[in-house]
């Protein structure tokens, strides 16, 4: 009798695992048929909405085998205590400084919102004493390490009025997702350009070795 | 008045909208900036960070400047559990720290002149006072990582600092002591708004190190808001970021 009480009991125990396991295979394949698929409009989802099936990425460009790695919700540590920190004051404060071709002053144009289609460095050394004819000069092809760098200098009434660049390091390869579980709070958008005016712009620190190489071909070719 | 130089190998931009602003007044911070670009600068044989890395100078021997910024930097490695660590390779590259430090002790420099609007940007990390020449809080701009022309966000702020970690510009600049290269490839731009740039700045450097969960520190960080970009051009914000999202 005990016997077979525990045959059945093996025979329910295997049936409610490989049902289990079906019935995930299945949940699975639903899940990732009905993901969403966002396009690039301006569509802006709080992910709390989004039930366990991370939003599928669709780039913008062709992105060479997308590998999706998921990221396990890692719990991040928060430090206990930040104090405000007051910086001390140095104890040399230079103001008058050994003028360098780097620190020269700079006129600065007097448009004070910058216009969306102009680049951060409005303004760039001028080495005294030289006058730069009008004109649009292109400066060298410098490597910032991650890929190429190029400027272009634009001269007006021999000053510089701006600086556009031609060429940068970008790069956009692989894919991963975020586990849209660990962040209840967190939203999530396309990004968008932008056309309104701003005074100052927020972006990674300009390649300086890379930038003051060719922006020096260019003033060097814009020199009469 | 506004300004522009190129020091510590960056734009460095001040303005002041206040009345009474001369050129004097920012001249006193372009001075600044290099005093700590002769300080901290690892690319100058000589500046007092080198001498510390040929081991012609120990720390404990080292200016007050110094110390503070080897104790400031000792406990945001703790702050961010080992994510933020000046150290590399026996060789110490401060300039994580100092940049927002320097930025913040600028923008202190104006506000003890007297001054109550105006912003100190050096290479995009900015701290912002007051309003701008309109009577409007400083409108700031987050840069597109994919089109160096273009801004993607435009954010309205006042008494905060803005700094934006990336690689786009400066390639993979960012070390991160614990995730490979590889996973940090998958966000291209990560910004903080912080009450103070200092904070914003280093937050935004070690939150970058932290890949994809980085948003998730700043999250949990009081009084910090992010807006992180991954490699699709998909942005990932806080709770508390919209506040700052400027609309026309």
């Amino acid at each position: 009798m005990a016997n077979v009480v525990r045959t059945i009991r093996k025979f329910f125990v295997s049936g409610f695992v490989v049902f289990t396991f079906v019935a995930y295979a299945l949940h699975e394949r639903v899940v990732h048929s009905t993901a969403p698929v966002s396009g690039s409009g301006p569509e802006q989802t709080a992910i709390a909405l989004v039930v366990p099936s991370p939003t599928q990425l669709v780039p913008a460009t062709p992105v060479p085998s997308a590998t999706e790695i998921p990221v396990p919700a890692t719990v991040v540590p928060v430090p206990t205590t930040t104090e405000t920190l007051v910086p001390t004051a140095p104890e040399v404060a230079p103001t008058t400084a050994v003028a360098s071709p780097t620190d020269a002053p700079v006129p600065t144009p007097t448009a004070v919102p910058v216009p969306t289609d102009t680049p951060a460095p409005t303004t760039a050394p001028q080495v005294a004493g030289s006058q730069y004819k009008d004109g649009e000069y292109t400066g060298s092809v410098a490597d910032a390490y991650y890929g190429n760098l190029q400027v272009k200098a634009v001269i007006q009434k021999g000053k510089i009025a701006n600086v556009e660049f031609l060429d940068y390091p970008h790069d956009r390869r692989t894919s991963q997702r975020i586990n849209s579980q660990a962040m209840p709070y967190l939203q999530e958008e396309a990004i968008q350009v932008q056309n309104a005016n701003v005074d100052i712009i927020s972006g990674a620190t300009l390649t300086s070795q890379a930038f003051v190489e060719s922006l020096q071909a260019a003033l060097n070719s814009a020199k009469s | 008045m506004k300004e522009t130089r190129i020091l510590m190998g960056m734009p460095v931009t001040v303005e002041v909208a206040d009345a009474g602003v001369t050129a004097a007044s920012l001249e006193v911070v372009f001075g600044y900036f290099r005093y700590v670009d002769g300080k901290f600068s690892t690319y100058q044989d000589n500046s007092e960070i080198s001498l510390i890395n040929q081991g012609a100078l120990p720390v404990e021997q080292a200016s007050m400047d110094m110390r503070t910024i080897f104790a400031l930097a000792e406990q945001t490695k703790q702050a961010t559990n080992g994510y933020f660590d000046i150290r590399r390779n026996g060789i110490y590259d401060p300039s994580g720290v100092v940049k927002g430090w320097a930025i913040a002790h600028a923008a202190g420099m104006l506000r003890q002149a007297g001054f109550k609007n105006y912003y100190v940007d050096a290479g995009g990390d900015i701290q912002a006072a007051g309003k701008n020449s309109h009577g409007q809080d400083w409108r700031v701009g987050i840069r597109n990582p994919f089109n160096m022309q273009e801004i993607v966000k435009v954010l309205h702020v006042s008494e905060c600092g803005v700094a934006t970690s990336g690689t786009y510009v400066r390639g993979q600049h960012i070390y991160s002591p614990k995730n490979d290269a590889e996973s940090l490839k998958e966000i291209v731009s990560l910004t903080v708004v912080a009450p103070d740039i200092y904070d914003a700045d280093r937050f935004a450097t070690a939150a970058f190190a932290m890949g994809t969960t980085g948003i998730l520190f700043i999250e949990q960080l009081a009084g910090c808001e992010g807006y992180m970009i991954n490699a699709q051009g998909r942005a990932t914000f806080t709770s508390g970021f919209a506040r700052y999202i400027y609309h026309d």
